[in-house]
């Protein structure tokens, strides 16, 4: 083979792409007794500069399941596409939605048949269980979870996870002799915690800004609808009328 | 094999690079971000600049000059009376590099009888950064990591006695220690957008708001820059600073206070150790003490309060 010889003397080369990116950002959500908040930022970046100041990272999947998505924001667009197709095709095939565990099961393992090529999003999934009660359930990029009461991720997971350990789960405070600390928070204490965490994290994380959107997922019969009322510029998204009921409030972040 | 000898010490380098290998990397530094915009107009110039502090992506500082050593923090630094220094990138190297100008400028001064120029005044960074550079690009490479970069922008003064001067002057200097007079020149892209309009500016107010509106799209749209304006107009007699031009960062309220209940804070243990004996009281005289005016006049006991 002619063509062979003449490059013998050449060095094989290696050619690399790198698919991934990191657009900045960050997520949490909190479940609540009959209700779950899950929330995010609309800033995204790349290296220095700011792509958007409004590309959402939170997305209402069913009435009684909200998804966040962070890290690489193509890959976390297309898992949500994807995340709510199959949503669609068990809707086709069963006539309800799909309860929140399932989901959670399913994008587990959505994530690890990507295990070699792993979509780059770490995402948390809020809503409201078949018992009535507040989830929220958190992934790793390749599919391990767990649920939990509370869960911050992103570029400030390490600013904002300490405050809410504090603040949530009471770590490192003792309580009152003869008292203890209540296991949920009601969403009157929820929603400010909410709003610092990210006032607080665009203070010191350049990532972090321009917007926040809080999505708040509401049990059948939830005592947490009365103290909803007062809330400036909500927005209601509920779409079915199985009972469970979604919201929407938006506030301004700094935007330097 | 022969070491070479060279003028550069580079064992620290070997141990560095070893360090480094053994993931322990040298330590980051504090970047004093980077959106300064000059802009001449008649025989004045108008410098900015903004207030955020950075350490990888942690704000380090938001408001650098209110704190109590504002020229310390400053990003606009004293060079002398009619010229200042802007700086940008790792905050311990830009005031170490400017630290020495003042006073070498004011002996310059003495000793030439002549108000100092402002092309003299890039000689001192100039050289200081060209060895820096030797020793940081060798020994810091990971520190580095090209990003490197002080861009001391001069401000100028124009009444230089001499014909030679040409009215208000500002210099680039790369980290390199490489110089230019160029009339142009900022990091950020987005502060050159601006770049255009001042070419023909005649009035101080339009070359303060097109400074303004650099500064401001550096903030915006620069995530290492943020915060406030600052910035000082100087002439050929005076330099006028001119802090809190805007301030659109505000801190916004909190929803919640943080108080911590007393007795929040987990303790095992209570053990009160007493340093000082409570002073025996004896009262001599026959006065009434509780009239805070006899107590006064009188010698009081010693070790207690008079009252």
């Amino acid at each position: 083979m002619p063509a062979m010889v003449s490059s013998i003397s050449q060095q094989p080369t290696q050619q690399a792409f790198n698919p991934y990116t990191e657009n900045g950002g960050t997520i949490l959500a909190i479940a609540g007794a009959d209700f779950s908040v899950i929330a995010g930022d609309t800033r995204q970046s790349e290296g220095y500069s700011i792509q958007t100041r409004y590309a959402p990272k939170v997305f209402k999947l069913t009435d009684k399941a909200v998804l966040a998505v962070n890290g690489f924001a193509a890959d976390g667009n297309m898992f949500v596409k994807k995340v709510r197709q199959r949503l669609e095709w068990y809707r086709h095939a069963h006539a309800k939605d799909m309860p929140i565990r399932a989901i959670a099961r399913l994008i587990q393992t959505m994530l690890y048949a990507r295990r070699f090529f792993p979509y780059y999003v770490y995402n948390i999934l809020g809503g409201i269980e078949e018992d009535g009660t507040g989830a929220v359930y958190s992934f790793d990029p390749v599919g391990s979870y767990e649920r939990e009461a509370c869960r911050a991720a992103g570029a400030a997971q390490s600013l904002v996870q300490p405050f809410l350990d504090n603040q949530i789960y009471f770590k490192n405070q003792q309580p009152a002799p003869g008292s203890s600390f209540p296991k949920h928070l009601p969403l009157t204490s929820v929603l400010p915690l909410v709003i610092d965490s990210f006032t607080s994290a665009t203070e010191r994380h350049i990532e972090v800004g321009d917007g926040l959107e809080i999505y708040v997922v509401l049990a059948k019969n939830s005592t947490a609808l009365q103290s909803l009322q007062s809330i400036r510029g909500i927005q209601e998204v509920t779409t079915t009328t199985d009972g469970e009921r979604v919201f929407v409030i938006r506030r301004d972040l700094k935007k330097d | 094999m022969a070491v070479q000898i060279s003028a550069v010490a580079y064992r620290s380098s070997y141990r560095n690079n070893s360090l480094a290998g053994r993931e322990l990397p040298l330590p980051k530094a504090t970047s004093t971000a980077t959106s300064i915009h000059p802009c001449p107009f008649r025989d004045e110039i108008v410098l900015g600049a903004e207030t955020r502090a950075t350490g990888d992506t942690t704000v380090a500082g938001t408001n650098c000059k209110k704190t109590p050593r504002p020229k310390l923090h400053s990003k606009i630094h004293y060079t002398t009376e009619s010229i200042r220094c802007c700086s940008a990138e790792p905050a311990a190297d830009t005031e170490f590099t400017t630290a020495p100008i003042p006073s070498n400028m004011e002996f310059h001064a003495l000793q030439t009888a002549r108000k100092p120029r402002v092309v003299t005044t890039t000689t001192t960074p100039t050289q200081m950064l060209f060895s820096f550079d030797l020793y940081f690009r060798i020994h810091f490479m990971l520190f580095m990591s090209g990003k490197y970069r002080h861009q001391g922008y001069t401000g100028a003064d124009l009444v230089l006695r001499g014909t030679d001067s040409p009215g208000p002057r500002f210099f680039t200097i790369h980290s390199h220690g490489s110089s230019d007079n160029l009339a142009n020149g900022f990091r950020k892209l987005d502060c050159n957008g601006c770049i255009r309009k001042w070419l023909g500016t005649r009035h101080r107010k339009e070359a303060r708001n097109i400074v303004k509106a650099a500064i401001a799209a550096g903030i915006f749209k620069d995530l290492d820059s943020g915060s406030d304006i600052e910035g000082c107009i100087i002439t050929s007699t005076h330099t006028e600073m001119l802090k809190n031009v805007e301030m659109p960062n505000e801190r916004v309220q909190k929803e919640r206070h943080y108080n911590f209940r007393r007795g929040t804070t987990a303790r095992k243990k209570k053990h009160v150790k007493k340093f000082a004996e409570d002073d025996q009281v004896t009262l001599t005289g026959d006065d009434d003490m509780d009239t805070p005016h006899s107590s006064l006049a009188k010698p009081h006991i010693m070790g207690t309060a008079p009252f």
